[in-house]
């Protein structure tokens, strides 16, 4: 039940936010005289965020499920004791958390496309680069984000020291997001090739050296 | 017999404690190895440096003839264990945990199914297959972790504490859990424990553990034989108090009790015997039955405990 009421509290405030979120980035759109014009950019806007934003609530409501609760409930100590290293466990969680939110904002995502075509009978512009980045590039930033969350949780006993490091690294994260929007956010949202690209990249590279650094994680440090 | 388990002056600080010091002993395969001792004396530490969850300070621990610290995925394989607390997945169902941790240990799926199904019926938890473990009983829990240790069907077990707070019926069940293990399955055991009783009826050999230090290490018949002091019980007819008193007063004799009909003799040495016997004869105490006294295993750990603090 208590688990309930956190997740439930997780997601509202999540929701709370996306709305935010996707309010400020058509804010600062001059009203257009042509309605099809707004109603575009704010759909490409609701897809991308809608997608990000549902992964990222769902991977970080579930992730203390993953890592710390098992550390709490002394369910990773057996866990140390069968053939899996802990570069093995960090990416079993990671993939898990990953798998699930990734299907749920796909569903949402497709929730959104059909609501738009039923309701308003409109067929939301996606261009190739949002599609890339949709399906692709920002799992792979969630993917980052939880990785980084759960290697922390994994190397910090104390609950606290893990929550502000989450915290910074969370801030830290959306700061960048923010700057390589900064374009879509005060014009209507645009994804380049480029901007895939660098994503892809940044992403790519914060996997890889946090599951190198998996392997320097001692079993005494992590039970 | 090959040896199985290798121990060699493995000590263990946490920060300036010392939890294990210069810890020796070795098990031979098919044995059930009894590691006592009080509460905090470092049975669990050994336990978790064995199963490669901690690092010792100095030392080696081997598994199979490999350092524990390489941390082989082969000699993982070959190892099953219960910990304290039990440690399921309360929210998962009895027969999903043993699925998840087969799944681990990679049991080839078109045995998976039986081997859980023999698992659970061994531990006699087959008919709650599939109620959460968070609705299971400790005891009940503890058979699963029973049952999960032997999912892989392992060479050796590691038992720390299996009866530990379980009500005395189930800590029958259990014990003779384990001993259906060894004897049915042939399995090497290494149980952590401070049950004497289930570790005399159960272990072929023992080694008592006192702040981080063996103080005993053999096979329980040698260690018996080897701690005995020299105890007699004579029982015996009639017998005025005055005669118990000159009992006590000979000089090879360290004490004497009268329980009812018998004597419980306590002396120097063994060689003194045929002299009691024949003082008891001069005073005309009638001798019906004369026995050495068998230390029990709770006898020598008493006493072995003890020395050290004295």
């Amino acid at each position: 039940m208590r688990y309930r009421k956190k997740i439930i509290l997780g997601l509202v405030i999540f929701a709370v936010v996306f709305i935010v979120w996707v309010l400020i980035t058509q804010s600062g759109q001059p009203i257009s005289t042509v309605f099809s014009e707004n109603i575009k950019n704010l759909s490409v806007s609701i897809v991308f965020y809608a997608q990000l934003f549902t992964m990222f609530a769902i991977s970080m409501t579930i992730i203390n499920y993953a890592f710390y609760n098992e550390r709490l409930e002394k369910t990773l100590e057996p866990l140390l004791c069968t053939p899996l290293n802990i570069t093995t466990i960090w990416l079993g969680k990671l993939i898990a958390i990953l798998f699930i939110s990734y299907l749920w904002s796909i569903v949402i995502t497709a929730i959104i496309v059909i609501i738009f075509r039923l309701f308003l009978s409109f067929a939301i512009p996606i261009s190739a680069p949002i599609l890339v980045q949709i399906l692709v590039v920002s799992p792979l930033l969630v993917a980052a984000s939880v990785g980084l969350v759960g290697f922390t949780l994994l190397l910090f006993k104390n609950d606290q020291v893990t929550k502000y490091i989450n915290i910074f690294i969370i801030i830290g994260l959306t700061n960048l997001v923010v700057r390589f929007l900064q374009r879509g956010m005060i014009k209507p949202l645009i994804i380049s090739w480029q901007l895939v690209a660098l994503f892809f990249l940044i992403s790519l590279i914060l996997i890889v050296v946090i599951a190198f650094c998996t392997r320097f994680l001692k079993k005494e440090r992590v039970i | 017999m090959s040896e199985i388990i290798r121990v060699e002056n493995l000590s263990k600080k946490f920060g300036k404690a010392s939890v294990l010091k210069d810890v020796n002993f070795c098990v031979e395969k098919g044995e059930v190895f009894g590691y006592l001792g009080p509460n905090g004396a470092g049975k669990t530490t050994t336990i978790r440096i064995l199963l490669g969850i901690l690092r010792p300070t100095s030392g080696q621990a081997m598994l199979f003839g490999e350092d524990v610290n390489k941390d082989t995925e082969e000699v993982k394989r070959k190892v099953g264990f219960v910990l304290e607390d039990q440690r399921l997945y309360e929210r998962l169902s009895a027969y999903d945990n043993l699925e998840y941790y087969a799944r681990i240990y990679g049991v080839p799926k078109n045995i998976m199914g039986e081997s859980i199904k023999e698992l659970l019926n061994f531990t006699g938890l087959w008919v709650n297959k599939d109620k959460l473990v968070g609705k299971f009983s400790k005891g009940m829990k503890q058979k699963l972790s029973i049952a999960r240790s032997l999912v892989h069907d392992p060479e050796v077990l590691f038992y720390d504490e299996p009866t530990l707070g379980l009500d005395p019926e189930m800590q029958v069940v259990i014990k003779d859990l384990v001993i259906s293990l060894v004897k049915d399955r042939k399995k090497t055991i290494f149980l952590n424990s401070h049950n004497l009783a289930e570790v005399q009826k159960i272990c072929s050999k023992v080694a008592i553990l006192q702040k981080g230090e063996i103080l005993a290490c053999n096979s329980l018949k040698k260690l018996q034989s080897e701690n005995k002091k020299p105890e007699l019980e004579v029982t015996i007819g009639d017998m005025s108090n005055n005669i118990l008193n000159e009992i006590k007063a000979l000089n090879f004799v360290i004490n004497c009790q009268r329980e009812d009909n018998k004597l419980i003799i306590k002396m120097t040495n063994y060689t003194r015997t045929q002299e009691l016997l024949r003082f008891l004869i001069q005073k005309n105490v009638k001798i019906r039955e004369v026995k050495e006294v068998t230390k029990t295993l709770e006898d020598v750990y008493l006493e072995l405990i003890k020395e050290p603090e004295e």
